[in-house]
């Protein structure tokens, strides 16, 4: 097996995206773009009230207008589809796909219909009557876990979906009781500092260029279901539809097409899709579902909105001894599937970069009158990375020390690796020293800080901001996600034309898999990346997989394509053998020949060996006929990419509007197939990040529990103008656990983005006493924090 | 939310209060209003066509007049749904002398749901204040009106 990834002569190279051209041009092929003969429409009647109880539903109008062919209420609903599964180990409450009798949070669907016309169905859908009784709502997780005034569930008291959750510190997993606490307490007693403080990763909406979408077609002649659906990871899909129908994995087919991101928010297989296979069933006719951007900003799941009490001891020196984070998730008022699992990564980020004695992390998940929460790119480490990164600011603050220095004297060092952290995490490889010095040089450091010191001399209001991160990637041995697994598969083909098809189980939704795994197998092969076919995101196709999230395409599946492309070679070897009168062992591919190591122009044609493989006249012994084979592979463990990223903004002294003038990146990904796809996937993530830090959050009222941020006009996603050109460099730590050594990179840009901005907006009004300033960095905030007020 | 207000009338106190608590005088000042009917004594349920910001619909509702002391103060109770959603109200409304004229402050708490919360909130108060204003001039303008027709008799 050639199990290397250098120095091919595609892999490393800055190759265009090839799926580009079509998706530019309005030649792709998303959900909503499908058309089937005799095809109906659902929409959905939701609930306009945050909490309460549904005293009836009037659906006589609705059933009389033209065009429409059936309306189903929720407890109409109930009898066809069981609750939605959950793929965490925690106790969850029944969640019905359309809510049977109570209603939960603004947006949670009571009703459907079924019509001719996408536009019939809407009006039908609001001429709904539904009448219900108030309940009080509440959307403030610390209120929420008084029971009072609301109990959003009633087996779950104090609304409490997962009291204490085993997070891998200071929790015995089995009694679920508190560990012993002297290490923690001795540490805390020993620090010169102490850094205490409140913080906030507040509540994101994803955002997906395309909400979400599904077309469901059972076909009654032969009870099959073909779904096409905007997920992320069709297998899964594919398991927990034919779960919840009571179908066969073998009768269900599902079909990503072209899909327009998704960041986490279409993992989940919502309760629309069960709703959209159920009614196809029933009527033996194609149903279509598409959300409209109102509907996603209240009915696809949330990202982040936990809540950290960060307690940091050090040394008068900056040597840390212990952190401690008490972490209050509030998870919205149901469990999707990977929901309750989320905030559990926060607490296996505690130790970031730094080789730190104790950690310990407390976890509390509490029901609130809101959308459920689940994976929002990065998932569970911004949060960690930003509650520490903003603690060690806080800590470099109050011993006058440079940002950059603090973190240098507690990085874990190279020689530590594979490194276990106090936590229990094991990190894989690291060089944080190169990546910060890199960071340091690139930024002009010690410039930008004289640079900063004379704009203060003058009146005006410039910061700079460090933050150094790590991340869980490359998910990840099963052991992590028993439920689902966590292995990929892959197929390779070579077909009798000399042409590649290779199928991969990674699900792409705007990350490039067309592009880098062709230059992967092109490198393999020796062949055109034109001769080269990837093909995913249909389990019709694809044989097996588990799908495009945690920044594991590259890690896991890619390494699978490496292992089938590496079988395929080997037989082509066995068959070109006798054409050359040659052992296989001797050969190689280069330049579109097999042929004697070092000497493959003399071999014979890559094309001619396909077309022997399929009319093998004699056969090679022990040898079957035909070039196709698959592999499944499983890492043993995670990949911990890293990466520093220095800001600099000003702030308007008249105004609190925040600049971000610079922004400086390095990121260690280990070996990079395709530079410009990485670079693609690091500008992403740190506008998401700086979303999150300067523009995004989603607001629910207090009082109504109405979401009051659901459209543009109020949630403000970046804009290009926000933005200014990022100066972005890397450093190269290959992963010991994949024979790529790669690491992945999806979602670097946003966990290292957002406490740079943050802790480069506090140095900016230092000088107000201002330590610490919960996002987002709003102008209004700002400006009331420079007049002296409470932010 | 809380949505606060006044207004001045360059008439008496006491035909103020006529034309606020006038069923037909009602019917014509509230904005967009399409029926009013009377359905108990001070309480009537009433359809109006009414815009906040993006958020457009015609809107069914109820609207009672309680707590009433007469040229002094009363409140104004309502409740409204239509397509883009819906709400309710109280505002508590006072009258005093003011010159030759009457001044009204309102005191209004309200709670909106659906479209109008998602997309209409942020413009709700500035779009209550508008309406508020309109209904109180055009009573003004009733109310000028009657008594010019009164003048005239």
């Amino acid at each position: 097996m050639t199990m290397q990834a250098t120095p091919g002569r595609l892999v490393g190279q800055r190759v265009r995206r090839r799926e580009d051209p079509r998706l530019v041009k309005g030649r792709g092929n998303y959900v909503d773009d499908m058309k089937l003969p005799g095809m109906l429409h659902l929409a959905f009647t939701r609930s306009d009230v945050a909490h309460g109880i549904i005293r009836s539903i009037d659906t006589s109008a609705a059933q009389a207008m033209p065009g429409v062919e059936l309306v189903l209420t929720g407890a109409q609903l109930a009898e066809m589809i069981p609750p939605m599964p959950v793929a965490t180990p925690f106790p969850a409450p029944d969640h019905h796909s359309v809510t049977p009798d109570r209603v939960r949070y603004v947006g949670e669907p009571v009703a459907v219909v079924v019509a001719t016309d996408r536009y019939l169905a809407a009006d039908a859908a609001d001429a709904i009557v539904v009448d219900i009784e108030e309940l009080p709502a509440v959307v403030d997780p610390e209120r929420a876990m008084s029971g009072d005034p609301a109990v959003i569930h009633d087996a779950f008291e104090n609304n409490l979906a997962v009291p204490l959750a085993p997070a891998g510190t200071g929790v015995n997993p089995a009694t679920l009781e508190v560990e012993d606490e002297s290490a923690l307490n001795e540490a805390f007693e020993q620090a010169d500092v102490v850094i205490s403080q409140r913080i906030l990763s507040q509540r994101l909406v994803p955002n997906a260029m395309e909400p979400r979408g599904v077309i469901a077609r059972f076909e009654p002649g032969n009870d099959e279901l073909t779904v096409w659906s905007t997920t992320q990871n069709p297998h899964i899909a594919r398991t927990l539809l034919a779960a919840i129908l009571g179908m066969g994995q073998h009768q269900v087919r599902v079909i990503a097409p072209d899909v327009g991101g998704g960041f986490g928010s279409k993992i989940n297989v919502y309760g629309e899709d069960f709703v959209a296979a159920a009614i196809s069933r029933r009527l033996g006719l194609p149903v279509k579902w598409i959300e409209d951007r109102s509907e996603a900003f209240m009915t696809t799941i949330h990202g982040r909105d936990v809540l950290c009490y960060l307690d940091l001891a050090a040394t008068g020196e900056g040597k840390i001894l212990a952190v401690k984070m008490r972490l209050i998730a509030d998870i919205g008022a149901y469990e999707m599937v990977l929901t309750a699992a989320i905030p559990t990564l926060v607490a296996f980020m505690i130790s970031g970069v730094y080789d730190i004695g104790v950690v310990r992390c407390d976890l509390t998940e509490v029901f609130t009158n809101k959308m459920p929460t689940d994976a929002y790119r990065g998932a569970g480490r911004p949060e960690g990375i930003y509650f520490l990164e903003r603690g060690i600011d806080m800590l470099a603050a109050r011993l006058e020390m440079d940002p950059a220095e603090l973190r240098r004297r507690n990085f874990i060092q190279p020689e530590q690796f594979p490194y276990t952290t106090a936590g229990g995490m094991v990190y894989d490889s690291g060089e944080y020293e190169r990546a910060l010095d890199t960071a340091l040089a690139n930024a002009g450091w010690e410039q930008m800080k004289a640079d900063r010191d004379a704009a203060r001399a003058e009146g005006r209001l410039v910061g700079l901001g460090l933050s150094f991160y790590t991340e869980i990637c490359g998910f990840g041995p099963s052991a992590a996600m028993p439920s689902v697994g966590l292995w990929e598969h892959a197929s390779v083909s070579v077909e009798r034309d000399g042409k590649v098809r290779a199928t991969t189980g990674v699900s792409a939704h705007g990350q490039g898999h067309e592009t880098t795994f062709a230059q992967m197998l092109a490198d393999e092969f020796s062949i055109p990346m034109d001769d080269i076919t990837i093909v995913h995101g249909d389990t019709g196709q694809v044989r097996g997989g588990t799908g495009t999230f945690g920044s594991r395409s590259q890690v896991v599946g890619g390494t699978a394509l490496l292992l089938a492309a590496s079988k395929v070679q080997d037989k082509m070897r066995r068959f070109a053998a006798p054409m050359l009168e040659l052992q296989p062992a001797d050969l190689s591919f280069s330049g579109g020949m097999i042929g004697p190591s070092g000497r493959e122009e003399t071999g014979v044609a890559f094309a001619d060996v396909a077309a022997f493989a399929y009319v093998p006249i004699p056969l090679p012994p022990d040898t079957e006929p035909g070039l196709s084979e698959e592999a499944f592979w499983e890492p043993e463990g995670f990949t911990w990419p890293f990466g520093c990223y220095i800001s600099q903004v000003e702030i308007d002294r008249d105004t609190g509007e925040l600049e971000l003038q610079r922004f400086v990146g390095v990121d260690d990904c280990g070996n990079v197939v395709n530079p410009l796809i990485v670079a693609g996937q690091i500008h992403g993530g740190i506008a998401q990040g700086v979303g999150q830090a300067m523009t995004e959050e989603a607001v629910y009222d207090e009082e109504s529990g109405q979401l009051v941020t659901a459209s543009f006009m109020d949630y403000a996603i970046p804009r290009a103008r926000d933005l200014p050109r990022f100066e972005l460099d890397h450093t190269v730590t290959p992963s010991p656990l994949n024979p790529l050594g790669v690491k992945g990179i999806g979602e670097a840009g946003t966990i290292g983005s957002t406490p740079s901005i943050v802790n480069a907006a506090v140095d900016a009004l230092s000088g107000f006493g201002v330590e610490h300033i919960d996002m987002m960095l709003r102008p209004e905030k700002l400006w009331r924090l420079i007049q002296g007020g409470d932010a | 939310m809380r949505i606060d207000g006044e207004h001045r009338f360059e008439l008496p106190r006491s035909l103020v209060w006529t034309h606020l608590q006038s069923p037909a005088s009602l019917r014509r000042a509230i904005p967009g209003c399409t029926d009013f009917d009377e359905v108990a004594p001070q309480t009537w349920e009433l359809a109006a066509d009414v815009g906040i910001g993006p958020v457009r619909g015609t809107f069914t509702g109820r609207v009672e007049l309680r707590d009433r002391e007469p040229e002094d103060r009363y409140t104004l109770v309502a409740s409204a749904r239509g397509r883009p959603g819906g709400g309710s109200g109280e505002a508590a409304i006072e009258l005093a002398d003011d010159g030759g004229g009457t001044h009204l402050r309102y005191r209004a708490d309200v709670t909106v749901r659906g479209a109008v919360a998602r997309v209409g909130s942020r413009l709700l108060a500035a779009s209550a204040r508008t309406m508020a204003r309109q209904f109180f001039d055009a009573i003004e303008e009733v109310a000028s009106e009657a008594t010019e027709r009164g003048a005239a008799r």
